[in-house]
């Protein structure tokens, strides 16, 4: 059985998949995938992160200073691509129950 | 998340988002802060924003909570029974500090200032009533340095307080000062061998300082025990209680027993901190020492000059706190370690 991730997560490693990030890019990338719709604040990134990180989701792959700032670039591990995978294919399956049931609705109705 | 064309911008300044990571845990800023910082900077650069946004503050503040929580939850159980056991620990090493403090207080402190004699027994040395002064003075330090959390000059500290006695010791049989302590020898031997027991991940120098310390008192101590044995014309009874309490019967043997109990249990607690598992022998020691000089004080004659029976239970009761703190913190680290296993 695939765990539910919430919107915010599986969103971060969407952002990731097509390639590593910084922090900020996060956080440019979420809000453009979901329409805006998801603000990540850095608390909020940093405490998704944490988890993605410690279950192996997602990895550091690199560092640099630009503009005397620190950016830590992540990557989505193998790991990390299979759970947004299940996640996928869950949210593909609630759509497409949620589909067919509204097509029987108004086959009813 | 911009700001809008007209709105006035401002470079964002850096130390007022330090102040959001000041929220975190040292090792968390450490590890995630510089990394943070860039993000928030970044992100008010964007907006044209000098600090940070109150959901941004808010944001941190909910994550740092939860920093600080996985923390707290790393070290203690989850078991709420465990959770509850678990702070015995610091109330072990402060109802340790506390009894010390009253010992040195109003056992050696004040009968010094008030030259009032406390029991009979060897002359003073040095103008003390007991070295054990001395030991109380060190091993307090050792545990403030301890609960500062400076292990290193704790184990220092830890270290002198083993081997300060010995050495007292020693240098009062070498100078011939009345009334050579055999029975302090044997004692202070005792103790530096249960505080090495304590402490087995010592670096090998302080191995040498304990260890010298305890070859030597055990060395002076055989040495007047073969004296006292070759000019004694006491009955052999005699002679083997004499014996006894030579080894075992302090002249000031509630100061001595009461700082070695405080010695073994901070430096048990110490090591215990990484190491759990070493306090169950250092205290089960400590206390079977105790338990012997005890039954030592207990007994008739010869030692009409050491602690009273009358004493006894007082400090019985005395040691029983921390010794049984210990006990219970030893085994809640060990059960926690096992269910963490």
């Amino acid at each position: 059985m695939v765990t539910e991730m919430r919107d915010p997560t599986v969103y971060l490693l969407t952002a990731l998949s097509s390639g590593p990030r910084h922090g900020y890019a996060l956080i440019t990338e979420v809000a453009d995938l979901s329409d805006g719709r998801v603000r990540l604040r850095p608390g909020t990134l940093y405490g998704a992160l944490d988890r993605l990180l410690s279950d192996g989701h997602v990895a550091v792959s690199r560092e640099e200073i630009v503009d005397g700032r620190l950016r830590r670039y992540y990557e989505l591990t193998p790991d990390g691509a299979t759970v947004l995978a299940e996640q996928a294919a869950r949210l593909r399956r609630l759509a497409e129950s949620t589909t067919a049931a509204l097509r029987l609705r108004g086959a009813t109705a | 998340m911009t700001a809008g064309p007209d709105a006035p911008r401002a470079d964002p300044a850096p130390w007022r988002f330090r102040r959001l990571l000041a929220l975190y845990p040292a090792q968390w800023q450490a590890d995630h802060g510089d990394a943070m910082l860039g993000v928030m900077l970044d992100a008010a650069e964007a907006d044209g924003r000098a600090g940070p946004t109150a959901r941004e503050a808010l944001s941190a503040l909910g994550h740092a909570t939860t920093q600080w929580r996985s923390r707290w939850q790393g070290r203690q159980r989850h078991d709420a029974v465990l959770r509850s056991f678990a702070a015995l620990g610091p109330a072990a090493v402060v109802s340790g500090a506390v009894l010390a403090a009253l010992s040195l207080g109003f056992g050696e402190l004040g009968p010094i200032l008030t030259r009032t004699p406390t029991m009979p027994g060897p002359e003073p040395l040095l103008g003390f009533t007991t070295t054990a002064v001395v030991v109380h003075v060190v091993w307090l330090v050792a545990l403030v340095a301890a609960l500062a959390g400076r292990v290193g000059p704790a184990r220092r500290a830890f270290a002198v307080a083993a081997a300060a006695p010995a050495l007292v010791a020693v240098l009062s049989a070498l100078t011939a000062l009345p009334q050579a302590r055999v029975g302090l020898l044997g004692g202070l031997t005792v103790f530096g061998a249960v505080a090495a027991v304590a402490w087995p991940d010592a670096s090998r120098r302080h191995r040498v300082v304990v260890g010298a310390a305890v070859l030597a008192g055990t060395a002076i101590g055989a040495a007047q025990i073969l004296r006292t044995v070759a000019s004694s014309s006491s009955p052999a009874w005699e002679f083997t209680g004499y014996g006894f309490y030579s080894v075992f019967g302090l002249a000031s043997l509630g100061g001595i027993a009461t700082t070695a109990t405080w010695a073994v249990l901070g430096l048990g607690l110490l090591t215990v901190w990484h190491r759990p598992g070493i306090l169950v022998t250092a205290v089960t020691v400590g206390g079977t020492w105790i338990v012997v000089t005890h039954a030592g004080i207990a007994a008739p004659e010869p030692g009409a000059w050491m602690l009273r029976p009358s004493h006894l239970l007082p400090f019985a009761a005395l040691l029983a706190i921390p010794l049984s703190l210990a006990l219970l913190t030893t085994a809640v680290r060990l059960h926690g370690r096992t269910v963490r296993a």
